[in-house]
Order: C-alpha cells, then structure tokens, then sequence
C-alpha cells in the first residue's frame, strides 16, 4: 500500500502515455474501415522532420501531434500532485551578521548552540497545531529512526518510536496516529549530585552498540 | 526449632513473592556538560542502559536493556528496570556505573540517578 501511494505518479504517468498512444488508434482504426478509400492526407514538418503521410496513419499522427499539448499539461498536473503535501528536508545555512565600519561581518556572538536555542523557524502554511484536543505537526519518516519526543517543563517526558508495527500509519492520508501520550507530572524533586565518566579503559571491551545483544 | 524454620520459610517465601510483584524501579537522571563554566543541559543525547556480565564470553559481555534519548533539559527516564549494577553509555562515548535500588512507590515516582557529567 505504501510503495503504491509513493509510486502513483509513475503509474499515473505510465497510464497517461498508454492512452496518449493507444486512444488515438480509434479514429485512426475508424477511418480504415468506414473509408478505406479515401485518402486523408498530412504533409508539413514537425520541427525537423519532414512529414508526408495519408491515410489512417496520417489520421493518427494527427490526433497524436494534437494530443502531446494536452497530454503535457496533464503530466505537469500529476507532477504537481505528487509534490502537494509531501514532507521535504530543507537544507539552509543562516549567518548572523553584526555592523563593522563601513560593512557587516559575521557576529563572533552567535555559537552552534545560541543559534539551535534561539533561532526560531517557521513554515507557511504551519501545520503545527497544540491545543488540548490534538497536538499535530509534520514530520520527516526514516525508516527505523524516526522518534518523536513530547517533553513539558515538570513533566516525564515520553519518546515514541514511529514504527508501522506499534502506531497507526493511515498511507493514503499520510498520517500517524500515535494516540494519547500521557506525560506524568514530577513530583519529586530532584537532587543534583554529579558523578564523573568512567576513565577510558574501564572496561575491556565496549558494547557493540549496532547491534545490542539483549538479554 | 521446628517454628524457627516455619517462620524464616514464610519470610523467604514473602520476600520472593514481594520481588516477583515489585514492577521495577522507574528511574530518572540527567546529563550535563560544561559550555564556558556554565552548566547546561546535554539535549537529544543518546542514552544506552546495559549489564556488563564478566562471566559470559568476550563479546557476549554487554548485555542491552534499554534505550532512549535526553529531553530538552537533559533529563531522561527508564522504566521498570530490575534492581541491579548497570552502565549507562552517553552517546556511545561515555559510561557512568549506577546502581538501580527497590523504591518504595508510596513515596517515590523515581529513583533518582546523579547527574552525568559529559
């Protein structure tokens, strides 16, 4: 079901060539039949190629040579279609820059971690909707990776592992339904005592963390 | 004598029937790290628990139980962990020993684990 949703505009596409090639054949068949005799004609040139053809085949280039204008259209429209709703991964760079004499130079103030705290983006149309009602909000899938994670100030945060076998995925839609996530308040209050890393070569071998032996 | 051994095989009988019910122990720490002297919460960190076992095979050491990731504060929680020695791995870069203990759940949501510096 999923590869279908994701390969419609090919199939749409194939679908689409085989009318434009097959459709025409009718008026073409048509003309052969009902009048063998006469003779239809088409000669001109269609960009460099010299055409002289008569007959049922000159009635099918023609209805082919007049299709190719709609058929083109329609594929833009499938094209188009397919890229309506779909998540994409957008790639930037954002320079902060400060005025330095005359021009501006990029601001020694901003560090990886001011720009991932403070830097606000935002989508239009903004799909990211919270009310008490429904949390929603677009999100890339990676197979295997994907994790949402809910987290609220004084509440058990919770992770949700987008996996087809534990949430609901509607693929006609694209939607997920991950249900209700219930984030438990925190009481208790926690106390702040530190402790060091192990020194390296604490241990004489490391896990293997690709793939876990469990127990 | 006889009653001695009645009452010590009803204890025993009870403390195996109190660690058979108890659920596990909810546990809850933290990772931070040092940004200029100043103490900021580790967010999206990878946390890995494992059971280092000595006594199995090299390669067969590590035993995974869980994983998850850090919140926005650096908190991150596991649920229902047997009492037991555990290594915790940040980013698969860093391990921190811990040791799970029975909370008592009228009175705790969590034990709480100290803080991992990273």
């Amino acid at each position: 079901m999923f590869i279908l949703s994701a390969n419609e505009p090919i199939f749409l596409g194939i679908f689409l060539y085989l009318i434009y090639v097959l459709v025409p054949l009718i008026p073409a068949i048509l003309i052969y039949k009902i009048f063998p005799e006469t003779k239809v004609g088409t000669e001109g040139l269609l960009g460099q190629l010299k055409i002289n053809a008569t007959g049922a085949f000159a009635a099918y280039l023609i209805v082919i040579v007049v299709g190719y204008f709609i058929i083109q259209n329609i594929q833009r429209l499938i094209n188009a279609s397919s890229v309506d709703n779909s998540a994409w991964f957008v790639k930037s760079r954002v320079v902060l820059t400060e005025k330095n004499g005359d021009g501006f130079v990029n601001s020694l103030r901003i560090t990886d971690d001011s720009l991932r705290m403070k830097l606000d983006v935002k989508a239009t149309p903004d799909y990211n909707q919270k009310n008490l009602a429904e949390v929603s909000f677009p999100t890339y899938y990676k197979d295997g990776y994907s994790k949402i994670s809910f987290t609220y100030p004084g509440f058990e945060s919770q992770i949700k592992a987008l996996n087809p076998d534990s949430v609901k995925f509607n693929f006609e839609r694209r939607t997920i339904d991950l249900g209700t996530i219930e984030l438990k308040e925190i009481k208790q209050v926690y106390i702040q005592n530190s402790i060091p890393a192990n020194e390296p070569g604490a241990f004489p071998t490391l896990p293997e963390f690709t793939k876990p032996k469990t127990q | 004598m006889k009653y001695l051994f009645l009452i010590l095989l009803c204890l025993f009988i009870n403390s195996q029937a109190n660690s058979q019910n108890y659920p596990g122990t909810n546990v809850r720490g933290r990772v931070v790290t040092y940004y200029y002297q100043q103490q900021v919460p580790l967010t999206s960190a990878k946390v890995d628990l494992y059971f280092f076992d000595p006594s199995r095979a090299p390669g067969y050491q590590w035993v995974f139980i869980a994983s998850t990731l850090t919140d926005a504060y650096g908190f991150y929680f596991f649920n229902g962990v047997n009492p037991n020695i555990y290594t915790i791995w940040v980013n698969q870069v860093k391990s921190y020993n811990i040791q799970v203990l029975f909370i008592d759940y009228r009175y705790y949501s969590y034990q709480d684990l100290p803080q991992f510096i990273f």
